[in-house]
């Protein structure tokens, strides 16, 4: 991985870049900063502290350290950050990103449509929901950048990989569920699976909380049945179902890892009630929430 | 400076150890996780787990873990050769072949670490070969630390970082 300075990584007025490696850039800006129209690598932009405003392809997209943006090779890309932001971009080496993608959709079954091109990530490119792995893994980068730990390169590459590797997976899904809108224009595809997709992550980090269709439909922006119809077209699944499913995972995942009750584990992940709580789980994973938790105790 | 030369790597440590105590050391999963790894965790060619204790063997595959790092940063690779002696070798960075190789030397052991293939662009000659060697350096004492029956120098705090010993 190179660490490059921002101006380096933004210079690009022209033409596409072509990395040679992956490469790091970071800022910190004390007063305003604005990064003018430039294009793109495939990469990723956070920002570890502050806010800023994003121009992509001429959508504006707001970003805060609880979100981050995938970049498109080729995207044209400006950007406004307040003072006192800490900006991280990765980009990703577009050799070893083919490769591992070319390798990834050989290996999978699934047949896709004809025409695809599996090294575009348009249908990633919106915002995305932090999560701590993701930060950690930028925080650690940074940390190898200027390090003298040892293997320090190889932990890099570690690290990128592992980034990238999910990225690739993502883009591989999207791609697969888009597929499965009946929309003639591609244009069309990418705009609406990505109102699917943010809505869909927005549930699995709010399945917690009280979930109706209106506000889901409000998330994607769509009418409840244009909402429900598309949801079910490229997922196979309802958002009820897909929500329920979501609840139960995680359900799971307290019962095995933690010492909560069955009772707030229930109204933790969203159930409202202990009995209904009950049977979904047991329909799922053929043990009563008691029995499964003993059973993974054991 | 001639290109070559950046390829590959070798370094010698003398250790007052015997050759299958440190066969052991370098050639089984409890072994590697004594002095150089935080977890590791070997497959036979079958996929079947292998034992902390038993004897690594050549297409074993392994995943290795980090002390100071979280399992999401996992270096996986196979191992080339084990001889059940004194030979062991196995792809590391870059799929790079590192081979350790343990002999006597005006009676004492050494053990002789060997990476080589390591690509020569500018990029990986400054970031692997100095970050690997740089890396086996401290390990290789690490391991002779920990076999002449002294302290084990890896930093083991997650908090702490930038530092040689981890």
């Amino acid at each position: 991985m190179k660490v490059l300075p921002l101006s380096e990584l933004t210079r690009n007025r022209k033409k596409i870049p072509v990395y040679t490696d992956h490469v790091l850039a970071t800022l910190s800006t004390s007063g305003p900063f604005h990064c003018e129209t430039h294009y793109t690598g495939l990469g990723i932009i956070s920002l570890l502290n502050g806010k800023g405003h994003f121009n992509i392809n001429d959508h504006q997209i707001a970003l805060n350290t609880s979100s981050f943006l995938i970049v498109n090779r080729g995207s044209k890309l400006s950007f406004k950050l307040s003072p006192n932001s800490r900006l991280v971009i990765l980009g990703f080496n577009p050799k070893l990103s083919d490769l591992v993608s070319q390798t990834m959709f050989s290996q999978n079954k699934k047949r896709l449509p004809d025409k695809i091109n599996i090294h575009d990530y348009a249908l990633l490119e919106h915002i995305h929901i932090m999560n701590s792995t993701l930060k950690n893994h930028l925080e650690i980068l940074i940390a190898l950048s200027s390090s003298c730990a040892s293997f320090h390169a190889l932990k890099t590459d570690m690290v990128v990989r592992s980034i990238l590797d999910q990225l690739i997976h993502e883009n591989y899904d999207a791609i697969s569920y888009s597929s499965n809108l009946s929309v003639v224009k591609k244009n069309t595809q990418i705009h609406l699976y990505k109102k699917l997709s943010v809505t869909k992550r927005w549930m699995e980090h709010n399945y917690g909380e009280p979930i109706s269709i209106d506000h889901l439909a409000d998330i994607a922006m769509l009418n409840n049945y244009h909402f429900l119809r598309l949801f079910k077209q490229a997922f196979g699944i309802t958002p009820h179902q897909f929500l329920i499913k979501t609840r139960l995972k995680n359900a799971e995942l307290l019962l095995k890892n933690s010492t909560l009750s069955i009772s707030d584990i229930c109204h933790r992940v969203g159930f409202e009630s202990v009995s209904s709580f009950s049977t979904l789980f047991k329909r799922r994973f053929s043990k009563s929430p008691t029995e499964y938790r003993r059973f993974t105790e054991n | 400076m001639d290109k070559n030369q950046w390829s590959a790597f070798k370094l010698r440590v003398n250790i007052n150890s015997d050759i299958q105590t440190a066969y052991r050391a370098i050639a089984t999963a409890e072994g590697l996780e004594s002095w150089f790894l935080r977890k590791a965790l070997f497959k036979d060619p079958k996929g079947k787990s292998k034992e902390p204790s038993s004897l690594l063997a050549a297409r074993d595959t392994y995943e290795w873990y980090w002390h100071g790092y979280p399992d999401s940063v996992v270096e996986k690779g196979t191992i080339l050769k084990a001889n059940g002696q004194d030979v062991f070798a196995f792809t590391f960075s870059l799929k790079c072949p590192v081979t350790i190789t343990l002999y006597k030397d005006v009676g004492t052991l050494i053990v002789e670490l060997l990476e080589n293939d390591l690509p020569t662009d500018e990029t990986s000659m400054m970031n692997h070969f100095v970050g690997d060697s740089r890396g086996w350096i401290f390990y290789l004492t690490n391991l002779k630390s920990v076999l002449e029956g002294g302290l084990d120098l890896r930093n083991k705090d997650p908090k702490l970082t930038n530092v040689i010993t981890a």
